[in-house]
């Protein structure tokens, strides 16, 4: 028997999924996410940066970059010490973000990744970053981890061995060591990958069922294809429309519709763009409005909304340019990189030792009040209370 | 602020009461959340960094699918959290009664099990359904079921639980192992090797344990080390060989065996105090081709569920379980039951 469910099901089914509940934006509330994951950093690694020349300067000079950030506000501590880490701003950090999204795809490719894994791979990169920055977990970690846990979520085979570098294998697609497909992107030490894994869960906050348009794309070709009249699909034409549908899908995922409308949306969409090279375009609307009952204006206004995403993001860097400026940010980077957040952080120890002492500090404080508490209400106790 | 981004670890929001249970994955406590007093289970699962494979597929499949099923027949996830470095915690509806503990509870003074009422077991039956309709309706497999997968709260609500092997279905490529589902409850087409199925294989364990209610004893039981051979033969013996009539296609599965011709046991000879409607309705879930067994929806708008008597009420069902719960002496045995005690007629040895 087969397990091919494919029926228009899908769009009943997402009501209620944490999918439409939680990761569903409009394009404001992404830009607003964007600029906040931005600012937060920023404000940490000023704060924890100053934390750590303090400490420092009482022993040794941290190792920091220094200088004017222009456009940013100074809203931490380091106002009164007048230091100011020279932060990355918010279009580098797109610039960043998506050309390691590249990477994401080159990998994909060259595994030969199916469509659902590699796009799980992408939405959850995208997802993470609305509420990190490339300052507090590095992109090219985050590359990594997003396809190691995708392929997991899809049960892509992945068994994968070694014990010092986690890279993924041309040829058994596994996650292997060092292969030479990986040379261009780099290697991640296998401990810091599977600790990355934990924070990308929790920043997931762990969703992990990421619907993709693929499905719907099948149901709606599916019933097409089993019409009792002339408008019925013939299976050779339902195979072309849906090789090249699923490519024009996988290309678009590197926009942020998925983020911003339903699945079910995207795969008519990309049906309707599709029968439209095809000259087929009376006859899917004649589908859409027998089929599914709505309109050819109604998907239309979805498919401007595509359109507007899609343009937006080709307006953005390519190729080399994306390359140099990503070379650029990436040096950037390394002077204003969250201490906090990675344990391979050169001064994660000492920020450790820091907040370790902090602590003791509110605890001692804590102490202190509760035996001075303690001391009042014995006093009280001995009717000695309001005698001074 | 930096600090400000902070979360208390939520791990601070339950005080951890003792261990109920100990896996593969981990351990279970009883906890109490301190904001409700209400009472959850906290499932600790240790991450295994020395052979470097960071959240187990199972533990990852569990959370994935338990945070998408909202039913009141299926347990609930409140939350997912990590306590430390290493660890992941699952926060669930803690409920200590499962459906093993109800078909097992025999009354010690007596020795007699504590009786099930036919109203009870259609409650049941129709909770249980829901739930696997839910699972389905949502491309979920639970591929697990067995009674002590059907908890029951003490109010009575049915809830199924434990999505450890739990899949999706409806990728077209996606092939899944023979090998799930615990021996008894696995139907024909898994023992045969079957590596494509669909929510049928769920229906077959549904039958095996409305059976089970009804029986008091699981239908297809075989003993310890029992193999997926001996299983065959336990099932064919009472349900008759597999035909090309009443199966087509079966002897196209890998792997192939050679059946003598077994007539199979009609249903009311097997479980001979069942109504009709409900041997009807068990039929229809332990029909040997997937494709012809009915589905979780088809079988709630069974006859059964629309004759008298009608199903319970939760709060009947929590008056007779209570009963249960109370009576430290309806403690359920450890052993599984002789085969003795089956109602199966005697049948020749093949």
């Amino acid at each position: 028997m087969t397990e091919e469910q494919g029926d228009g099901l899908t769009i009943a089914v997402f009501e209620g999924t944490t999918h439409q509940r939680y990761w569903i934006f409009t394009q404001e509330r992404l830009a607003e996410l964007r600029a906040e994951a931005n600012e937060t950093a920023c404000a940490d690694v000023n704060e924890w940066t100053n934390k750590l020349r303090r400490a420092g300067s009482e022993e040794q000079q941290p190792d920091v970059v220094l200088g004017p950030s222009p456009g940013k506000k100074a809203r931490t501590e380091c106002e009164e010490s007048g230091v100011q880490v020279d932060c990355i701003t918010l279009q580098e950090e797109q610039i960043i973000q998506d050309y390691y999204l590249e990477g994401v795809f080159s990998l994909s490719n060259k595994l030969k990744l199916p469509a659902n894994v590699e796009t799980t791979a992408i939405t959850f990169y995208k997802r993470f970053y609305l509420y990190c920055s490339a300052m507090d977990y590095h992109p090219k970690d985050i590359m990594f981890t997003v396809l190691w846990v995708a392929c997991k979520v899809e049960h892509y085979p992945s068994r994968y061995i070694n014990a010092q570098k986690v890279v993924l294998n041309e040829n058994s697609r596994e996650f292997s060591f060092d292969a030479p497909a990986f040379a261009d992107h780099g290697n991640i030490p296998i401990e810091h990958l599977l600790r990355l894994e934990q924070v990308l869960l929790q920043v997931l906050k762990y969703h992990l069922m990421v619907h993709h348009p693929f499905r719907p794309l099948r149901g709606f070709l599916e019933m097409w294809t089993k019409r009792s009249d002339s408008m019925k699909l013939a299976d050779d034409v339902k195979s072309k429309i849906e090789e090249k549908a699923t490519k024009l899908l996988r290309d678009w995922m590197k926009s942020d519709i998925l983020l911003i409308l339903h699945p079910s949306e995207i795969a008519l969409c990309a049906l309707r763009h599709t029968c439209a090279k095809a000259k087929m375009e009376a006859a899917f609307d004649m589908f859409l409005k027998d089929a599914i009952g709505s309109s050819a204006e109604s998907v239309g206004r979805v498919y401007e909304a595509i359109e507007g995403n899609l343009a937006a993001h080709k307006q953005r860097l390519k190729g080399e340019q994306l390359k140099t400026e990503a070379t650029r940010i990436n040096a950037k980077l390394q002077g204003c990189s969250n201490p906090e957040k990675e344990r391979s952080h050169p001064q994660f120890a000492l920020l450790e030792e820091i907040k370790r002492k902090e602590r003791e500090a509110a605890k001692e404080a804590k102490n202190l009040r509760i035996a001075q508490e303690q001391r009042e209400q014995e006093m009280r106790l001995l009717g000695i209370d309001g005698g001074r | 602020m930096g600090s400000a981004r902070k979360k208390k670890n939520p791990r601070k929001h339950y005080k951890v009461l003792h261990e109920v249970g100990r896996g593969t994955f981990g351990v279970v406590c009883k906890a109490i959340k301190k904001k409700t007093g209400e009472e959850v289970a906290i499932k600790n699962i240790k991450l295994v960094h020395k052979i470097h494979e960071g959240v187990s597929t199972s533990a990852i499949d569990e959370i994935r699918i338990m945070q998408e099923l909202h039913h009141p027949n299926v347990l609930s996830i409140h939350e997912v959290f990590s306590p430390r470095e290493g660890t992941l915690s699952l926060v669930l509806d803690f409920i200590p009664m499962d459906m093993e503990m109800i078909i097992k509870a025999k009354d010690m003074t007596s020795d007699k099990y504590v009786p099930m009422p036919s109203e009870d077991i259609k409650a049941y039956m129709q909770m249980f359904l829901r739930g696997i309709n839910a699972c389905h309706q949502n491309f979920v497999l639970h591929r697990d079921l067995k009674p002590a997968n059907l908890l029951l709260s003490a109010n009575g609500v049915l809830k199924l639980c434990d999505f450890g092997l739990a899949r999706t279905y409806g990728s077209p490529n996606a092939k899944f192992s023979p090998q799930a589902v615990t021996l008894w409850y696995r139907p024909l087409e898994m023992l045969l090797g079957a590596d494509r199925y669909g929510p049928a294989v769920d229906m077959w364990g549904v039958g095996c344990i409305f059976a089970e209610m009804l029986l008091r004893n699981p239908l297809f039981p075989t003993g310890r080390g029992a193999t997926d051979v001996d299983q065959v033969c336990q099932i064919v013996r009472c349900m008759g060989a597999p035909t090309e009539r009443n199966w087509p296609g079966f002897d196209q599965l890998p792997i192939l065996l050679k059946f003598q011709q077994i007539p199979p046991t009609p249903l009311a000879r097997v479980i001979p105090a069942a109504p009709k409607d409900a041997l009807d309705l068990l039929d229809k879930l332990l029909s040997y081709d997937p494709n012809k067994r009915i589905s979780a929806e088809e079988a709630l708008k069974h006859e059964y569920f629309r004759n008298a008597p009608a199903p319970a009420s939760t709060a009947q069902i929590a008056d007779h379980i209570s009963v249960l719960i109370k009576k430290p002496s309806s403690q359920v045995s450890s052993t599984l039951p002789s085969s003795g005690a089956l109602a199966l007629p005697a049948r020749p040895p093949s």
